[in-house]
Order: C-alpha cells, then structure tokens, then sequence
C-alpha cells in the first residue's frame, strides 16, 4: 500500500478500520505538519483503509509485507 | 477507470477538516463510480451530480463531472427539474441533515412522493457543520450545538421513516464507519430506478464531536460502529435495506400526461 503523504490530514480512521492493525500512528509529519501513518505489519488487501480514508490518501496495491 | 480519473485531484487536499465523514462518502462514491464508468453501466456524459449548500455539498465540486451546486435547501427542486426533462440523464443528488430536512424538509418529502428517479446520498452528521455548528433537524435530544448550549429539547426526525411515510421505494441507512457497505449501497441507489435514499450517519468532529465528548474522528466511528446493527436491537440505530420495492417513477408519468395532451412527449 501506498500513503500520498501530501494529502493526509492525520485523522487515522485508516489505523481505526484496519482489521489486522496493518497500520499505526507514526511520528513523520508532512509538509502541512499532519503526523502519518506507516505499515507495520502484513497487509491482507482488504481495501478498507483505502476506502474510510476522508482524502483518498491512500492506494492498496496488493497484499504485502510492506 | 481510477477513482483520480474521477476526482479532480489538482484541487487535493480539498477543504474538509481532518477526519470529516464528508470525505469517505466522496471516497467511496468516486470508487463506485470509477467502477461504474470503467465496465460501461454508467456513462460519465451522462451522470450529474447535484447538491444544495453545506460542507457536505461541496463534493460534487471535487468530480470531474457535470454538477450543480445550487442554493440551500434546493437541490431536489434543480433535480427535478433536470431529471424530468432529461430522463437518460443519472441523477445523484448530494445533500446534509440540515440541507435536506431544514430548509430543504418540502422538498424532500415531495420528491419522494412523487418518486422522482434520482439517488439521494445525504450525508447526516446531526449538525450543520459549515456554519459553525448549530442545531439540526437530526440532532439527538440533549445534544449540545451553538444554538442548544443546554442540550437539544427536540426529538430528531429519523431521515429512513420520513422518506418512507412519503413513498420512497428504496432506503437504506448505513454510516461512515462501513464504508464496505456504503459503496454496495450507493450501486444499488444507481441500478433502482425510482427514490433511493442513503441516509449515511457522519462525524463532524469539529462541530459536533467536540462539543459532545468526542475526541476525535476515531472516537466517533467508533461509535456509529458500536451504536448500530442491521438487525432490531434495542438500543441500537438500525442500518441495512430498510426497503427495496419499485414504483412508477414520476418522469415516466409526466411522459404519459404529455402523450395524452397530444404532444410527443419531448
Ligand atoms: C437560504 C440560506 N439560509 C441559510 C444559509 C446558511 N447555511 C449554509 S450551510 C447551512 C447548513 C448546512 O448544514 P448541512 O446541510 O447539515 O451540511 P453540513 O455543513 O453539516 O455538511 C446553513 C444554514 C444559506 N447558505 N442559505
Ligand atoms: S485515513 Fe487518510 S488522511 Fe486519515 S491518517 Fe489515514 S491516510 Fe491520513
Ligand atoms: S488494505 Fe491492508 S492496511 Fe488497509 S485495512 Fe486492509 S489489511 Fe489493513
Ligand atoms: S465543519 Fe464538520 S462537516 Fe464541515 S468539513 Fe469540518 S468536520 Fe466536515
């Protein structure tokens, strides 16, 4: 999976909806000074995260260990 | 077809505050769209999308779509007036709590009536949110607002029954936190012909949450999760397919009026 650094608002609904905790808070801002995400485990490709996320800042490839 | 194909992702990030439900109902409606375009059930010339005023009805701004955004209260009235005249036209009609069942109440009710052929996805975060934070026609009693600093005193229209009461022939209430199922929601709005009405629960954690105990967006997905169940559960708010019929949609009965009339119907 792919996070568009740029456009995330930091509101970690994707950590929230992620049903195998693929995701975490991370302490990297962006430009804007938004704290991100990161993977930190295997990602099953659900899809969920890509969908919750408020700015479609996120993009699943495939399933991975990131 | 991506849903950047969709969106106008020049304009990112657009101007809905961190977390805003608003953005995973365009989120997911731009997937189902996507979607819809690439296999050819929906052709984008054709597919419109219409709101009122309100954060919620800034989305349509973000297609890369026709759209109108139109004033207050008002969408349905455009929507019928553009669906009647142009019936192979797909009509979704983007609205809030406040635009559609405030200022926008009359409106609602007789669209469904009349079962105008138009999808409606509105998007209930039980405030108006772009003006700061007053009370609505869908904010639970005892709720704090702007306008009800000591807690609503009014009991909330439930959005489902009301559309009902009035004819609709397909509903369905689901919420920001299954985002899975708004998407499937929203493409059976498209395949019905008819009224279909989403009523999507929503945070607003900057004018809501905040001033209801809510930290943030997190905690209250958490608790659109928690408080709801698409089976009858005291205590919780029912989700899913509330109704599923079909009803002569109101452009095919103006067709008819016309023919009698003695026109061509165009
Ligand atoms: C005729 C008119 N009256 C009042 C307003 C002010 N106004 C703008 S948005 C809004 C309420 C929006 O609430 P809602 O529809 O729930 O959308 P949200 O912002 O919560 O998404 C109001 C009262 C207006 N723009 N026009
Ligand atoms: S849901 Fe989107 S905006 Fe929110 S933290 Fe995750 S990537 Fe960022
Ligand atoms: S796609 Fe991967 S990271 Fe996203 S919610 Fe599903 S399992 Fe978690
Ligand atoms: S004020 Fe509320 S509804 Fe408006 S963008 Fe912010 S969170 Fe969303």
């Amino acid at each position: 999976m792919r996070i568009k650094e740029e456009f995330c608002k930091g509101c970690f609904l994707c950590v929230w909806v992620c049903p195998v905790d693929a995701l975490d808070e991370s302490d990297r801002r962006n430009e804007k000074g938004y704290r991100l995400p990161e993977q930190v485990g295997r990602c099953t490709g659900c899809r969920q995260c890509e969908m919750i996320c408020p700015d479609v800042a996120i993009e699943v490839v495939e399933a991975d260990e990131g | 077809m991506d849903v950047e194909d969709v969106l106008r992702m020049d304009r990112w990030p657009h101007i809905l505050c961190p977390g805003c439900g608003n953005g995973t109902i365009l989120n997911v409606l731009a997937r189902e769209l996507a979607e819809r375009f690439e296999n050819g059930d929906l052709d984008p010339d054709k597919t419109v999308l219409v709101s009122g005023i309100g954060c919620s009805s800034r989305l349509p701004g973000y297609f890369r779509l026709d759209s109108l955004h139109t004033t207050h209260g008002r969408p349905l009235a455009f929507a019928t007036g553009l669906k009647t005249a142009n019936p192979d036209l797909e009509v979704i009609v983007i609205t809030g709590d406040g635009d559609a069942a405030a200022i926008g109440g009359n409106h609602l009710i007789h669209a469904a009536r009349r079962n105008l052929d138009v999808t409606v996805i509105c998007a209930n975060n039980y405030i108006y949110g772009m003006t700061g934070g007053q009370v609505s026609p869908t904010t639970p009693e005892g709720d704090v607002s702007t306008t009800t600093p000591y807690g609503n005193p009014e009991p909330p229209f439930d959005l489902c029954e009301l559309v009902m009461g009035a004819g609709a022939p397909h509903v369905e209430r689901w919420t920001t936190a299954h985002p899975v199922q708004l998407k499937a929601a929203i493409g059976r709005a498209l395949d019905r012909e008819g009224f279909s009405f989403i009523d999507v629960l929503s945070q607003c954690p900057t004018n809501y949450g905040r001033r209801n105990g809510f930290r943030d967006a997190r905690e209250m997905v958490e608790w659109l999760r928690e408080n709801t169940s698409t089976r009858d559960e005291e205590g919780k708010i029912r989700i899913g397919i509330l109704r599923d019929e079909e009803r002569e949609p109101f452009h095919a009965r103006i067709r008819k009026v016309l023919e009698k009339a003695g026109g061509d119907g165009d």
